[in-house]
């Protein structure tokens, strides 16, 4: 729930764009944006066609800007197997390779990105490992894979050659709550590990509990003061609502009213479920004992869920300049 | 799995060791040629092969004929056909997303991607091919046809060249278009039938005649004429010429290619 917060002096950024523009025809791609990507995880959003990835083909140097500049690592990711040799790409496309397992699949690319086969063998199955892809499914054809292996699958190749940048197209997509929880594990303890980490997602609750900066993206635009309003510090980002499922929302609800936490409240006795709107909800989250508050009500929880965030607020807002 | 404290994550790494990177390229490669639906669709062309070859010799007694009919449709017609063909639609399979955004994001620069995976199409397509040799030998046996043995290893010749030029211009085509089958035909109407059969300075373009120029034995055996040619040795050089220049122009061209993530996009 609590991202963690960025320190007050910001690190030199992994990859920057100015001004940059990317047009395909008449159709706009990126509109004039600017940007920094800093050390850790850093969220991107937008609706669909807002123009994530192209930002992401511009990142890894598949495409070249219409006009401005971009900078990963400090050099031009164009075609450039310098920049290349330390980022990492998950695709949002399910194709993978037919005909091959997933250990295959692994120690070939690890072996195009330089690792002798023996190598690239032992780190195939330490990677797959760490994304929890069961040893049963890992010779099984990858088109044979459900659809959330196949995600696992398609982080591990990113982990192969322990890259500086790893840049995630919907990675959360087909996986289950516990899959998603894993996937985001991953992501920590690479963020910890000094590995930056680029990630879009349309789950923007997961994303909240991952990143501590974003970059909203709307119409090949990044509209400043939305980015301003999502980005801020994260200890600041508490939900101002949630959802509770509980085997007494009644009590639960006038529990937390005598206390003067909420503003109001909704209840679906017959569904175990209690929506609430915070008066205050850094004084619920901020205080930091708000597992002892929910102990002390008596009541038996099975789901705690945000059910409205800066975030989404963030993205709901009409764009400023 | 970590990275030694001392070693920076965004720190510059040497690049990747040529070995290395052509065994990833050769192994994805050689795995999608030896699926089970691949083998099937092989089998069936040696079957077809075999039923053409019996066809097209049964009203002969002629000791050659086999040997002739293998030089003239085989090695300059099927096989240039399907080496185009198979060339051009494993370049197509590289520009999908499949391959686009797990390959090309990896520190391999494009003209030697593009060189390794030909090389490794091209050994792949030599060994799918061989049997094909094999099939008109078992068919030469049967029908009592000694000779051909003394035809096989310069068909081989011919079928290797063949593979080599004829892939070399498949990978330049699927490069170029999706429509790669409407280029080959077209292409093969203009170059190979029509300017390969007019006796000029123009007829050097058509690799199908440099081919036949090479198997001139086989052929003016069987009374069959053959348009004037450099003779065998310049033939092969211009063979091999050839395939390196379509290979050099497609290199530099997938240098440029930008990947944008659709059909439509893709510059």
């Amino acid at each position: 729930m609590n991202p963690p917060a960025p320190s007050s002096v910001p690190a030199a950024p992994v990859a920057e764009g100015r001004s940059l523009s990317r047009f395909y025809g008449l159709v706009l791609g990126l509109n004039n944006v600017s940007f920094a990507i800093r050390p850790g995880i850093t969220g991107i959003v937008g609706p669909n066609g807002a123009g994530k990835t192209t930002l992401f083909r511009l990142l890894l140097g598949q495409i070249r800007p219409s006009s401005g500049t971009i900078r990963v690592f400090g050099e031009d990711p164009w075609t450039n197997p310098s920049v290349q040799a330390r980022l990492a790409y998950c695709p949002e496309a399910e194709t993978v390779p037919a005909g091959l397992g997933a250990t295959d699949w692994l120690v070939a690319l690890g072996m195009i990105s330089g690792l002798s086969a023996a190598v690239a063998k032992v780190r195939a199955g330490e990677c797959l490992d760490r994304v929890k892809l069961a040893a049963a499914h890992r010779r099984k054809p990858l088109t044979a894979l459900s659809k959330g292996m196949r995600q696992r699958a398609k982080l591990a190749q990113c982990l192969l050659h322990d890259p500086g940048l790893i840049i995630l197209d919907e990675p959360m997509n087909g996986l289950d709550p516990m899959g998603r929880e894993d996937i985001g594990n991953v992501l920590r303890d690479l963020a910890r590990d000094g590995c930056s980490v680029l990630i879009s997602s349309h789950i923007l609750h997961d994303l909240e509990a991952l990143c501590a900066e974003f970059i909203l993206l709307r119409w090949g635009r990044i509209p400043r003061s939305l980015n301003e309003s999502a980005s801020a510090d994260a200890r600041a980002r508490w939900p101002e609502a949630t959802t509770f499922r509980c085997d007494d929302p009644d009590r639960l609800a006038r529990f937390l009213f005598d206390r003067g936490l909420l503003r109001g409240c909704d209840l679906v006795p017959e569904a175990g479920l209690l929506h609430v709107r915070w008066r205050d909800a850094a004084q619920f989250y901020g205080g930091g004992n708000f597992h002892e508050l929910l102990l002390a009500s008596g009541v038996r929880l099975y789901e705690v869920q945000a059910t409205d965030s800066r975030l989404e607020k963030a993205i709901d807002t009409p764009a400023g300049p | 799995m970590n990275p030694p404290a001392a070693i920076s994550r965004s720190a510059p790494r040497p690049a990747p060791a040529a070995g290395a990177v052509f065994g990833g390229i050769w192994r994805l490669t050689a795995r999608r040629l030896i699926s089970p639906r691949h083998l099937l669709t092989v089998a069936g062309l040696l079957a077809l092969l075999a039923v053409l070859a019996v066809a097209a010799t049964a009203r002969t007694s002629d000791a050659d004929r086999l040997a002739a009919w293998a030089a003239g449709f085989h090695a300059c017609f099927l096989v240039p056909v399907l080496a185009f063909v198979s060339a051009a639609g494993a370049m197509r399979d590289d520009l999908r997303a499949d391959a686009v955004d797990y390959v090309f994001t990896r520190p391999v620069r494009r003209p030697v991607y593009l060189f390794f995976r030909y090389l490794a199409h091209t050994a792949c397509a030599q060994l799918e091919f061989l049997p094909a040799l094999g099939v008109l030998a078992g068919v030469a046996v049967w029908r009592g046809d000694d000779a051909f043995a003394a035809a096989l290893p310069l068909l081989l010749l011919a079928q290797v060249l063949a593979i080599v030029v004829y892939g070399a211009l498949g990978f330049l085509c699927g490069l170029l278009t999706s429509r790669y089958v409407i280029v080959g035909l077209v292409y093969g109407g203009a170059i190979e039938v029509g300017l390969g059969n007019v006796p000029t300075q123009l007829g050097w373009l058509s690799l199908v005649r440099h081919l036949r120029g090479l198997l001139d034995p086989l052929l003016l055996r069987a009374g069959e004429t053959a348009p004037g040619h450099l003779g065998a040795a310049g033939a092969f050089a211009l063979l091999l010429a050839a395939a390196a220049a379509l290979l050099a122009v497609a290199a530099a061209l997938f240098a440029r290619r930008e990947f944008a993530g659709s059909g439509a996009r893709e510059a």
